[in-house]
């Protein structure tokens, strides 16, 4: 492979119209985030290992790209934006007054194959509502999560909601080891009932841990769900747990998630190992996977500081809501090209034509000028390549009456305008 | 368009097709002719069947190309693909196991070398299972014929799939740690349980009734 021509795997050059793509998904992220009165972040693409391997488990840390600096310290690219907010509020922001919401559109690195969905280098827009334990917390950055997503044109854009707390103290409750935990968890995410049943008849539970564990299986759907585990379970936690989840049910409409986009899934066991409390996925039903995803992480602060400070957050993937925008056949808004290319009749005309094009810019005109040396005729073929709108031809003739020549390329239509109306004029007809 | 079409990826070929396509057949749902070589329709107005090879299904359905797919446990753990496995289909049913040349003397997985070499089409779940155990391998990755490999040199032992253990004996091999067993399963895509749930759940009701 001649790798002067080529580049990693996993990585990918996003031309203009890609780019422009992208950059239309992040400006309205951006803006969002902006309105929801949430401020930007920026931390190290790379950073000690250590802290970006805090609470995320074996699974990211395995697929982190990792190198050494010149005293041998272990490096790492980050992989996802979390454990590095949580050392920055950690370390710099303690005495900030809370809630401190922070966002971020960043790019992640992650040394897995690389597939649909997902490459080796990718982009995430997310937020970190950090400080507060209430379920108001959760309930604006699911909230926050959906209309970000309804804001870049998805349709139907969906939330499950689950809570990790409960599976973790059903657990807790039951003392099995870690290997019977472990696969009683994959059974639940793969909602493998057979597995289940497998594992839970080679072992002491008793039957009611063991009909909860169905349960949570099983658990897909809208209040009768948490209705279900309520009647089953006899712990203050989950009673609490399961009154919370109805409120982010009930709270989110306020927002105008209804019910129909809305889904309690228990099943839910987010990858990373740091959460601690609600989590939730975005999904569209036009795509596979899904668009974003976060939690409650209350825990993970505390790992970088003294003291614990509740969070959550979520993270979207850039890339993915590309796809599913692509899926849902979204037209994007016309790219704006120039809308005037600038053309001098003779090279003694040059600083004239500079002077009209910055004037323009001024004036929020995009505006491309000749540099090639090109005849009147040469420019105008190019305008009608690139689809530039207008030509403004600058001759010495006319510049000394004050105008120039304006060549409408639609119409075949020339006018001869004056420089200091040539605003209004152009932007009349753009 | 707003009919919720289900697509259900079945084996083109080996020997999860044919249970694949009887256990259809038996809960009543068959496959009708069609012109297209891999898309076929059923005499269920929702369900559309594609043929794709078994060790591609679980990215499949993975990524949402079809929304169910049959194929089995130990491809789904190979290509480590994130799905709901909504039924163990019972059939297919094979075992994964570590086996060494009759002569050898490496008598079980304590005996191995450090840098043992062993070939498999199962690279990933080897990998893992060899991390697991804290022994350093040298995989081997063919597509095939893994049984010959002691026999030609190029390995000392291999990681290969068994139904009946007959291919194992008539290459004087003989197994000595069984890693995982499998059968087929019906897998679904995460995001279509979700958005077509009630169709998923009828066909899954239709199958279960045959099992």
């Amino acid at each position: 492979m001649d790798t002067r021509l080529q580049t990693p795997r996993g990585t990918t050059d996003y031309l203009p119209e890609e780019s422009y793509k992208r950059r239309i998904a992040e400006d309205s992220f951006r803006r969002t985030f902006e309105l929801w009165g949430y401020q930007e972040i920026r931390t190290p693409t790379f950073e000690f290992f250590q802290v970006l391997a805090t609470g995320t488990g074996a699974e990211l840390e395995d697929s982190m790209f990792k190198f050494q600096d010149k005293s041998g310290r272990l490096l790492a690219l980050r992989a996802e934006m979390t454990a590095s907010i949580a050392r920055v509020v950690g370390t710099q922001l303690l005495n900030e007054p809370k809630p401190i919401r922070l966002w971020y559109i960043a790019n992640m690195f992650r040394y897995d194959e690389p597939q649909a969905g997902r490459q080796r280098e990718f982009w995430q827009a997310g937020v970190e509502l950090v400080g507060s334990d209430k379920i108001q917390a959760d309930i604006e950055v699911v909230a926050l999560m959906t209309q970000a997503l309804r804001n870049i044109c998805l349709k139907d854009v969906r939330v499950d909601v689950g809570h990790v707390g409960i599976f973790k103290e059903i657990m807790k409750e039951a003392r099995l080891n870690a290997d019977i935990v472990n696969a009683i968890r994959v059974s639940i995410d793969k909602k493998d009932s057979e597995g289940l049943e497998k594992t839970l008849n080679t072992e002491q539970i008793d039957e009611q841990t063991k009909q909860i564990l169905r349960a949570l299986l099983e658990s897909r759907g809208g209040v009768e769900v948490l209705d279900k585990i309520s009647s089953l379970v006899d712990n203050q936690k989950i009673t609490d747990i399961i009154n919370n989840l109805k409120k982010v049910l009930l709270e989110l409409q306020g927002f105008g998630v209804s019910e129909e986009f809305v889904t309690v899934d228990l099943g839910i066991i987010r990858g990373l190992d740091y959460y601690t409390g609600v989590v939730f996925e975005a999904y569209v039903p036009d795509l596979g996977i899904a668009i974003g995803g976060g939690g409650r992480y209350d825990g993970l602060i505390g790992d970088f500081a003294s003291f614990e400070i509740p969070a959550t957050g979520f993270a979207i993937g850039i890339d993915r809501c590309i796809m599913a925008l692509e899926k849902q056949k979204f037209q994007y808004p016309d790219k704006v090209k120039a809308s005037v290319l600038i053309l001098p009749v003779s090279k003694e005309m040059n600083i004239e034509v500079n002077k009209i094009a910055n004037k323009l810019r001024e004036d929020g005109i995009t505006v491309e000028a000749e540099i090639s040396g090109w005849s009147v005729s040469k420019g105008l073929s190019y305008a009608n390549k690139m689809k530039i709108p207008y030509v403004i031809i600058v001759g010495e003739e006319e510049y000394r009456s004050k105008a120039v020549v304006v060549k409408a390329m639609s119409a075949e239509k020339q006018d001869q305008v004056k420089i200091k109306e040539l605003t209004n004029f152009l932007k009349e007809k753009t | 368009m707003n009919t919720i079409n289900i697509l259900l990826a079945l084996p083109n070929k080996g020997r999860l097709q044919k249970p694949a396509l009887k256990l259809l057949e038996e809960a009543d749902i068959n496959v009708t002719t069609t012109d297209r070589e891999y898309l076929a329709d059923t005499s269920e107005p929702q369900l559309q069947i594609i043929f794709a090879r078994a060790s591609d299904i679980p990215v499949y359905v993975h990524f949402g190309a079809t929304d169910l797919g049959i194929t089995g446990h130990d491809l789904i753990l190979e290509r480590s693909s994130d799905v709901y496995e909504l039924m163990n289909l019972a059939f297919g049913k094979c075992k994964l196991v570590l086996a060494v040349p009759n002569n050898s003397e490496i008598l079980s997985l304590e005996d191995l070398p450090n840098g043992v070499k062993i070939a498999t089409e199962f690279p990933n779940i080897t990998d893992s299972y060899f991390g697991e155990k804290g022994k350093k391998v040298e995989l081997i990755t063919v597509h095939g014929a893994t049984e010959i490999t002691p026999i030609l040199g190029l390995a000392d032992a291999i990681v290969d799939l068994v139904s009946t253990g007959s291919t194992l004996k008539s290459n004087n091999l003989r197994p000595i740690e069984t890693i995982l067993t499998s059968t087929a399963r019906l897998v679904c895509n995460k995001i279509s349980l979700r958005t077509k749930e009630k169709t998923i759940n009828s066909i899954v009701k239709k199958l279960k009734t045959k099992l």
